[in-house]
C-alpha cells in the first residue's frame, strides 16, 4: 500500500515538472538585439521610433522656450542701458520739450486747415487754376528737371549755347505737350480734393503753364496776380496765423539745440558701446585660439586689431557734456510761456466775423479748447523740467515699465531706439475684438443653424463648406484683403445712406475694421466646428424633455440647448482669439502697419485707423535684427509676451472644457 | 375590434385617449412597427403597457404626444388616436399645443442643466409666463405634488444635477406636472432607479392618477400590477389583451399573455 502511493506520488511529481518546462519554453521571452543593455528587439524599436518622436517634440518645445526666455530676458538690461545713455545724454529731455512743440504744431495745423478751407471757399476758382497750373508746372519741371540741372552746370561758352538751343526746343516741346490728355489725367488725380474741374478752369491753367514754360520758366504775372489778390483779401487772417507758427520759434530754437547736444552724446555713447563690444568678442576669441595654440603672428595680428578696436573708445564725460543743456535749460520756462502767450495773440487776431465758412469758424474754436488743454500739459512739463536730473538712476523696474507701458514704438531712428508694446498690443487687441464681434455671431449662429435646424442635405453642404474657409492660406486671403477688399470697404463707407454705421466712414484705406473683418473670416472656421461639437455633445435627452414639454424648435434651441453646451461655446470662441491674436499674415498685409497709439479720442471712428501689431512687428522688423542686439532682443521679448497670451488662452480653454467634461 | 378594460369604472370613466387601429412605420410605411392597436384609457386612471422589447409600447406611447414627429422617416399608417374627441393628426393640431396637454416621463431621468427652480419653471416660462407669484406659485405646487418639496425647499437656486437619481426623475416628474396637463405619459421611469427609489416613485404615481391620466410603459410586471387600473399586453407590434389589471395577471384569456406573464417567455 505504502510503496504503492509513493510511486504514485513521484509520478505525479515528474508529471509536473514535465509540464513546467513545456510551459517555460512556450512563453519564454524571446532573447532579442541586446547593445549596452538596452533590448532591441522589433518590440523595443517600434516604441523606440514612437517614443523617440513624441519626446523629440517635447525637447523641441522645451529649447524654444528656453531660447525665448534667455533671448526675451537679455532685452531688460540693454533696454536700460539704452534709456539710460538717453538720460545722460540729455535726448529724454529733449523729448520732453519736443511733445511741447509737437502741441503747438497740432493747435496751428487746426488753424491751418480751417485758413485754406476759408481760402477755397472764398476765391475757389482762382484757387483752382492756380492748383492745376501748379501741378502741370511740377509736371514740366519734373520731366526736364535733370536737363536744366545739367545745363546750368555747363561752363560758359559755345557748348553751352548748343545745349541752351537745344533745350528751348524741349522746353518748347513739352509746354506744347501739356495739353496732352494723359498728362492732364494725372493732374486731376492729384488734385483729388477738387473734384470737378470745370473746363474753363482747366483751359485757363493750361494757358498759364503752357506761358510759364515758354518764358523760361517764371511764374506768369496773372498767377502772381490772383496770389496777391487773395493776400489782400484774407491778409488779416493771415497774418494772424503767421503770428501763430511765429510764437513757437524761439521754443524750436531752444528744442533744437538741446537735441543737437544731446543726440551728439548720445552717438559717442554708442559708438563706445559698439567699440567695448567688439573689444569684448575680439578678447574671447583671442583667448579661445590661444587655448588651442596658434602662431605667434596671429596672436600679435588680433592683439593689434584690440588695439585699434581699444583706440576708439573715447571717454565720455556726460556731466560736462550736459552743462551746455543745463543752461539751456534755464530759459525753457520763459520760453514756453512766451509761446503760449503769443501763440493766444495770435488766435485771437483772427478776423473770427469775417470768416464766411463754418469749418474755419470751428478750426479758430477747437484750437481755443486745445489752447486750454494744453495749459495743464505745460505746467506739468515745467515740473518735470525742474526735478529732471540726467544722472537720476534707472532700476530695471524702469525699463519694464517702459516696455510694457511705453506708447511708443519706434527703432530705426538715429536717436534712442523706443521699445513701447503698448501701440502693438492695441493695435492686436483692437484688431482682435472687431474681428470676435463678427466671428462670434458668425460662427456661433452658423453652427446653432447645421446643428439644430438644418435637415441632414443641408449640413451635409453646409459643414464641409464652413470647415473649408480653413483651407485658405492666411496669405492669400490677405491679398485679397489688401487689393479687393480694401478698397471695396473704403468705397462703401463713403456711400451716403450708409453714414449710421459707427466708424464710418474709415481714415485709412488699411485699417482695424479690415484686418477685423478678415480675421472674423479666419477665425469662423475653428469657432464653428468647436462650438458644432460643442452643440452636438449636448444629450438628444435634454431637447427631447423640452419638446415633449410644449416647447418649439426655437425655444428648446434657445433655452436650454445652447445654455447647456455655453461652456464648450464660450472655449470655442476663446479658442477662435487665440488664433486671432496669433495670426500674421493678413494682419501684416491689411491693418496698415502703423506703430503709433490708436487714437482713441476719436470714438469709434477708431476702427477706421492703421495700426501694427505684435505679429506684424516680428514679422517686419526682423530683417533688420543683427543677433544679439537689442531690436532682436525687443522682438524675442514680444514673442515671449505673444506667447504668454496665447499659453494663457489656451489653458483657460483646458479648463472650461475639463470642467464642462467632469 | 375595440379592446376595452372589462372593469365596471370604465362606463363611469370616460375613456380620454381612443385609439382607433392605429398602424405606425418608422421607414415610411415599409414595416409597420405598430400594427392594428385598439385600446381606450380611461379618464384618471393609469394603464400600463407591458410586453417584451421591441413589441411597439415605446412606439406607441410616443405616439400619443406626437414625440414621433421627430423621426424625419415615421409615419402614421391607418387608423387614429383621439384625445378628447380630437384626432391628433388631423393636419388642423399643432404638435407644440397638443404636448402642452400631454406631458411626458423619460426612463433615463434627464433634468436640465439648470437650478431645480427653473427646471420646474421651465414648462411655465416657454408659454410667456414671466409673473414671479405666479411662477413661485406653481413649482411649489408640482414640487409638493411630486412629494419633493420638502427634500429641496432650501435648495431651489442649487443645479438640478446634485440630486440624487430618484430625485432627479421626481424632479421630471415635477417639470411636466407644473404645466398641468391632461395626460402624462412615461416610459419606464423607475428602470434607471434602485428599489428605494422605484418605491417613492411608484407611490408618487398613485397619488397622481387623482389628477392626471397616466400611461406608463413599464418592463416590470409586479410595477405594473402593482400600479395600474389597466394594462395592455403587446407582443410584436400587436395588442395581444387589454383589460382590467387584475384579471389580466390572474385569469388572462389568452395564453400567451399566460406564457409571458408567468415567464415563460419575453
Amino acid at each position: 500500500m505504502v510503496p504503492n502511493t509513493d510511486k504514485h506520488k513521484s509520478a505525479k511529481l515528474k508529471q509536473t515538472a514535465s509540464s513546467e518546462v513545456a510551459s517555460k519554453s512556450l512563453f519564454k521571452r524571446k532573447r532579442g538585439l541586446r547593445i549596452m543593455g538596452l533590448n532591441f528587439g522589433t518590440d523595443g524599436l517600434v516604441k523606440g521610433f514612437f517614443g523617440g518622436n513624441a519626446y523629440l517634440a517635447i525637447l523641441f518645445l522645451l529649447f524654444i522656450c528656453l531660447f525665448l526666455w534667455k533671448s526675451a530676458i537679455g532685452f531688460v538690461p540693454h533696454y536700460r542701458t539704452e534709456l539710460k545713455d538717453a538720460r545722460r545724454s540729455g535726448i529724454e529731455l529733449s523729448n520732453i520739450i519736443a511733445d511741447e512743440t509737437k502741441g503747438h504744431q497740432g493747435i496751428y495745423n487746426i488753424l491751418s486747415t480751417g485758413f485754406v478751407h476759408e481760402k477755397r471757399h472764398s476765391f475757389g476758382q482762382q484757387e483752382a487754376v492756380i492748383y492745376v497750373y501748379e501741378e502741370l508746372e511740377a509736371l514740366a519741371d519734373d520731366a526736364l528737371e535733370d536737363e536744366i540741372d545739367a545745363y546750368l552746370n555747363l561752363d560758359d561758352g559755345p557748348e553751352k549755347a548748343a545745349a541752351a538751343v537745344g533745350l528751348k526746343a524741349k522746353i518748347d516741346a513739352a509746354s506744347r505737350a501739356i495739353p496732352a490728355a494723359e498728362l492732364l489725367d494725372p493732374v486731376k488725380l492729384r488734385i483729388e480734393s477738387l473734384e470737378n474741374i470745370s473746363e474753363e478752369v482747366l483751359a485757363q491753367a493750361i494757358g498759364y503753364a503752357q506761358q510759364y514754360a515758354l518764358d523760361d520758366y517764371t511764374t506768369p504775372a496773372a498767377i502772381a496776380a490772383i496770389n496777391k489778390d487773395i493776400n489782400s483779401q484774407m491778409g488779416d487772417y493771415g497774418k494772424a496765423l503767421n503770428h501763430c507758427k511765429a510764437s513757437a520759434k524761439d521754443l524750436n530754437t531752444l528744442h533744437e539745440a538741446i537735441e543737437q547736444n544731446a543726440l551728439a552724446t548720445f552717438d559717442l555713447l554708442k559708438k563706445n558701446r559698439e567699440a567695448e563690444e567688439s573689444v569684448k568678442t575680439l578678447t574671447t576669441g583671442l583667448e579661445k585660439i590661444q587655448k588651442v595654440g596658434t602662431s605667434a603672428e596671429e596672436v600679435a595680428k588680433r592683439k593689434k586689431q584690440i588695439n585699434t578696436a581699444e583706440s576708439t573708445i573715447i571717454k565720455v564725460d556726460t556731466n560736462a557734456r550736459i552743462l551746455p543743456v543745463y543752461a539751456l535749460l534755464k530759459k525753457h520756462d520763459a520760453t514756453v510761456g512766451t509761446m503760449k502767450e503769443e501763440l493766444r495773440a495770435g488766435i485771437s487776431m483772427i478776423p473770427v466775423e469775417s470768416i464766411v465758412t463754418q469749418e474755419a469758424k470751428d478750426s479758430v474754436t477747437l484750437a481755443n479748447k486745445l489752447l486750454v488743454e494744453f495749459d495743464p500739459i505745460i505746467s506739468e512739463n515745467r515740473e518735470i523740467l525742474k526735478n529732471w536730473r540726467h544722472d537720476e538712476e534707472l532700476t530695471t523696474f524702469d525699463s519694464l515699465k517702459a516696455f510694457f507701458f511705453g506708447s511708443v514704438w519706434n527703432t530705426g531712428s538715429s536717436r534712442q531706439s523706443l521699445f513701447g508694446i503698448l501701440p502693438l498690443f492695441t493695435g492686436s487687441l483692437l484688431i482682435s475684438a472687431v474681428a470676435m464681434c463678427f466671428a462670434i455671431p458668425l460662427a456661433v449662429g452658423a453652427a446653432i443653424y447645421v446643428n439644430q435646424f438644418a435637415n441632414k442635405r443641408e449640413a451635409g453642404i453646409l459643414k464641409p463648406t464652413i470647415e473649408f474657409i480653413q483651407a485658405i492660406p492666411s496669405v492669400v486671403l490677405g491679398l485679397f484683403g489688401v487689393l479687393v477688399v480694401a478698397g471695396l470697404l473704403k468705397d462703401i463707407s463713403q456711400v451716403a445712406w450708409l453714414q449710421w454705421i459707427p466708424g464710418f466712414p474709415i481714415a485709412d484705406r488699411l485699417n482695424v475694421l479690415l484686418a477685423g473683418i478678415l480675421l472674423a473670416f479666419m477665425a469662423s472656421p475653428t469657432i464653428f466646428t468647436l462650438a458644432e461639437d460643442a452643440l452636438n455633445n449636448v444629450p438628444k435627452a435634454h431637447a427631447e424633455a423640452s419638446l415633449a414639454m410644449g416647447a418649439n424648435k426655437l425655444q428648446t434651441t434657445l433655452k436650454v440647448i445652447v445654455p447647456a453646451s455655453l461652456s464648450g461655446i464660450i472655449a470655442a470662441v476663446m479658442l477662435g482669439f487665440g488664433r486671432v491674436i496669433g495670426e500674421t499674415m493678413v494682419v501684416l498685409l491689411v491693418a496698415g502697419n502703423m506703430a503709433k497709439m490708436p487714437d482713441f479720442t476719436a470714438g469709434f471712428d477708431v476702427i477706421g485707423q492703421s495700426v501694427h501689431t505684435m505679429t506684424g512687428i516680428i514679422a517686419s522688423e526682423n530683417g533688420e535684427a543683427v543677433p544679439g542686439s537689442i531690436l532682436w532682443e525687443g522682438l524675442f521679448m514680444v514673442g515671449l509676451v505673444l506667447f504668454m497670451i496665447s499659453l494663457t488662452i489656451n489653458s483657460l480653454c483646458q479648463r472650461i472644457i475639463n470642467r464642462n467634461k467632469a | 375590434m375595440v379592446a376595452s378594460p372589462t372593469s365596471q369604472d370604465s362606463s363611469t370613466d370616460p375613456a380620454l385617449i381612443n385609439i382607433d387601429d392605429l398602424g405606425f412605420s418608422y421607414n415610411q410605411g415599409k414595416t409597420e412597427t405598430i400594427q392594428g392597436v385598439s385600446l381606450h384609457c380611461p379618464e384618471k386612471q393609469v394603464t400600463a403597457f407591458i410586453g417584451p422589447s421591441g413589441c411597439g409600447k415605446s412606439t406607441l406611447l410616443r405616439c400619443i404626444n406626437r414625440m414621433n414627429d421627430l423621426v424625419e422617416t415615421s409615419k402614421i399608417t391607418r387608423g387614429s388616436i383621439n384625445i378628447m374627441g380630437q384626432d391628433i393628426n388631423a393636419p388642423d393640431v399643432d404638435a407644440i399645443e397638443l404636448r402642452k396637454q400631454v406631458g411626458m416621463v423619460f426612463q433615463k431621468y434627464n433634468p436640465f442643466p439648470k437650478s431645480i427652480y427653473e427646471n420646474v419653471a421651465y414648462g411655465l416660462r416657454i408659454q410667456g409666463i414671466k409673473n414671479k407669484s405666479t411662477l413661485d406659485e406653481a413649482v411649489e405646487r408640482a414640487l409638493k405634488g411630486a412629494a419633493l418639496w420638502d427634500e429641496v425647499k432650501d435648495r431651489l437656486k442649487d443645479s438640478a444635477l446634485g440630486l440624487s437619481g430618484g430625485q432627479q426623475q421626481r424632479l421630471c416628474i415635477a417639470r411636466t406636472t407644473a404645466v398641468s396637463p391632461k395626460v402624462i405619459l412615461m416610459d419606464e421611469p423607475c428602470s434607471a432607479l434602485d428599489p428605494i427609489a422605484t418605491a417613492k416613485v411608484e407611490e408618487l404615481i398613485s397619488e397622481l392618477r387623482r389628477d392626471f391620466t397616466i400611461v406608463i410603459v413599464t418592463h416590470s410586471m409586479q410595477q405594473a400590477s402593482r400600479i395600474s387600473d389597466n394594462t395592455a399586453f403587446f407582443y410584436l407590434g400587436e395588442l395581444v389583451e387589454y383589460g382590467d389589471t387584475n384579471k389580466i395577471f390572474s385569469n388572462p384569456s389568452v395564453k400567451q399573455t399566460e406564457d409571458y406573464i408567468s415567464g415563460r417567455f419575453g
